[in-house]
């Protein structure tokens, strides 16, 4: 049976911070995926794309940003052993970035490969925006998958925790 | 177990009377990271099985063990 909810610890706020950003990340790639495919649009599609583009970034910024405040109160309090955490979801987000990093790799020789051959004409901020739309979106994905709990184990053993 | 390597966390809490939560705030980890121990889906550093151990009173040994491969 769960108890009434604890103080949360260190080693927890990290787990939700990761868990938070990424979740943020997430919808940014949207936001970037936006402002790129946008360049293909018809121009009166253009205005409403914008407008998505604008409120993706918003709504990410606003869920990352109070965790990021939070991660720099910590920071100030418990100094820098706060950041000597190890566990399964900082494990888990190392793996994500080493993903993330692996896939835009291949993407990057992909777009070398194709883009004088396809679209010789299209302006660098195109590329720009799609590479990042492949790393953010690697990384929360990987993630996320990685992440998933379907074969956690739970068990209180009396409950001594409370 | 993935990895190869096999622990008898869940027996000593069981003995301990200890929840994961618990253990996990005394070793200084999340409730998460116990249970994907436990399970054989997160291989843990040394400085956890090193606490873990500590906690217990027994080695580290006593704990993890490599899982011998079957012929």
């Amino acid at each position: 049976m769960l108890s009434k909810k604890r103080e949360e610890t260190a080693a927890q706020f990290i787990d939700r911070f990761l868990q938070f950003t990424t979740l943020g990340v997430f919808v940014l790639s949207f936001s970037y995926g936006v402002g790129a495919a946008s360049y293909f649009m018809p121009v009166e599609m253009v205005a409403t794309m914008d407008t998505v583009k604008i409120g993706l970034a918003v709504l990410g910024s606003a869920i990352v940003l109070p965790f990021f405040i939070k991660f720099v109160r910590y920071r100030k309090t418990c100094g820098k052993s706060f950041l000597d955490q190890s566990g399964f979801i900082i494990d888990v987000y190392r793996k994500a970035c080493e993903t993330a990093f692996a896939a835009t790799f291949v993407f990057l020789i992909f777009l070398e490969l194709v883009s004088g051959e396809i679209y010789p004409d299209l302006p660098a901020i195109v590329y720009v925006r799609a590479v990042l739309t492949v790393l953010l979106l690697s990384l929360s994905i990987s993630f996320f998958f990685m992440s998933r709990s379907d074969d956690e184990e739970y068990d209180d053993f009396g409950g001594e925790s409370a | 177990m993935s990895g190869g390597l096999d622990n008898r966390i869940r027996v000593y809490r069981a003995e301990h009377r200890l929840s994961q939560g618990a253990l996990a705030d005394i070793i200084g980890v999340s409730r998460k990271t116990i249970s994907t121990i436990e399970v054989g889906r997160f291989v843990p550093s040394t400085l956890i099985a090193l606490k873990i151990a500590r906690y217990f009173g027994v080695s580290v040994e006593d704990i993890f063990s490599l899982v011998e491969p079957r012929d």
